[in-house]
């Protein structure tokens, strides 16, 4: 392992540019409307057992919410309550969550909360096949985007969290970025019961914007897909919900992915077993930028809590 | 007792302006060459005292040096070092100030 690498003793052997070194990316994705399931599936269906490498034991994979020292599930636990304390989660009957992952919220509202019955979307196969395989009781997981989901009966209250980074497509126009974010957030009041709640959780372009967002990001982790600024998701929510709460938690997600790299590179050699060399130092280098892009302010972390308006009135 | 400090502290000083410290050299040498390597120019023309990004390391250049920085030295490093000590000095100053570091240091160099 050490054999390349250069040292002073008078060596001219070059440094190891190594598996973290940075690569020209090639390629350029074509532009429609907000991420194709394909392209989610082509980040979340990775593999099930390499996510369970390195995310805690709940598989939650979004930013944390960290207190003092203590280990990632507990902060992943505290995130997820934040989100159902929020929206008013204890007991409802309905419940909804936009991008539910591997379920850890599901679990919780189910669970700790008495929700009666929650319904979980997700575009991601291996994640929905995991939750259907774990017998999550009076929960329903649909292979679906939003823009595509008719509920039943209306919600009580609806969760999204991690999901609403791709629902902007990069590269695209600002009025069909805004028009994508306005019909989820018209989806949203229409399955939502009057004055009900919900949390959005989201990565946003903080001191950046989508012209020097790395294309290593837009091509090859989360192809197709684009941040939101705040102003973007406001402009969008207006008139149907009012903003009840909201904090930016970028150190939180900086932690969140220290942790992740962490645990990577302690897996190393079975997570190449499972997907191979260089998709690990792909992801390396992914969770290595999050770590740097939320320490410089260069993207934020939103969490906010929403309160459902009634119908929408002409404004002037 | 305070001026026996000052003291001490004053030929620490003397002794590190005659006599670099082996270690931030030794970081400094690998520093230069890595930032050589990913510009395709001599280690001797990189300038240590020069910002990364006046380099033209950009974000993914950074992860990738903490990360093989790492990888050479067998320490859990920050991506975010190139960041918060921006020099190749200001970093190798920065790391041999570490135990960890030092300690892989006396196995590699």
């Amino acid at each position: 392992m050490m054999t390349s690498v250069p040292h002073s003793g008078g060596s001219s052997e070059a440094p190891e540019i190594g598996r973290h070194a940075t690569a020209i990316m090639e390629q350029q994705s074509t532009v429609t409307w907000g991420a194709s399931a394909a392209a989610i599936r082509s980040h979340y269906d990775v593999s099930n057992d390499f996510y369970a490498l390195w995310l805690d034991e709940t598989r939650t994979y979004s930013c944390a919410l960290w207190n003092g020292d203590e280990d990632l599930q507990t902060a992943q636990a505290r995130k997820l309550d934040w989100h159902l304390e929020g929206v008013r989660a204890h007991n409802v009957a309905r419940l909804l969550d936009i991008g539910c992952g591997w379920g850890s919220l599901l679990r919780r509202a189910l669970g700790k909360y008495g929700v009666h019955h929650a319904v979980g979307l997700s575009l991601s196969d291996a994640q929905s096949a995991w939750i259907r395989s774990t017998g999550l009781a009076n929960a329903e997981v649909c292979v679906q985007s939003w823009a595509d989901y008719s509920p039943i009966a209306p919600f009580d209250a609806v969760v999204s969290i991690g999901a609403f980074e791709h629902f902007a497509r990069f590269g695209q126009s600002h009025s069909d970025k805004l028009a994508g974010y306005r019909s989820f957030f018209e989806a949203c009041h229409r399955m939502l019961v009057p004055g009900g709640r919900m949390s959005l959780q989201t990565i946003t372009y903080e001191n950046a914007d989508s012209a020097e967002f790395s294309r290593f990001f837009a091509e090859r982790i989360f192809p197709e897909s684009d941040l939101p600024h705040h102003a973007e998701i406001f402009q969008s929510a207006k008139g149907l919900f009012e903003v009840e709460m909201l904090r930016n938690d970028r150190e939180h997600y900086a932690r969140t992915a220290r942790c992740w790299l962490g645990n990577l590179r302690r897996a190393r050699a079975e997570a190449v077993k499972i997907v191979g060399e260089s998709k690990v130092a792909m992801y390396e280098k992914y969770l290595g930028l999050l770590v740097v892009g939320f320490h410089t302010a260069r993207m934020n972390l939103a969490r906010l809590v929403l309160r459902r308006m009634g119908p929408l009135t002409k404004a002037s | 007792m305070s001026s026996s400090l000052i003291d001490d502290s004053t030929l620490l000083q003397g002794s590190q302006a005659t006599r670099p410290d082996p270690r931030v050299t030794a970081l400094q040498d690998w520093l230069c060459r890595y930032v050589g390597q990913i510009l395709n120019v001599a280690p001797e023309r990189i300038d240590p005292d020069v910002k990364f990004d006046r380099h033209g390391l950009d974000s993914s250049a950074a992860v990738g040096l903490a990360g093989d920085l790492s990888t050479w030295l067998e320490c859990e490093l920050d991506p975010t070092l190139a960041y918060d000590f921006p020099t190749i000095t200001e970093l190798a100053v920065e790391l041999a100030r570490r135990d960890d570091v030092c300690a892989a240091l006396r196995r590699l160099v």
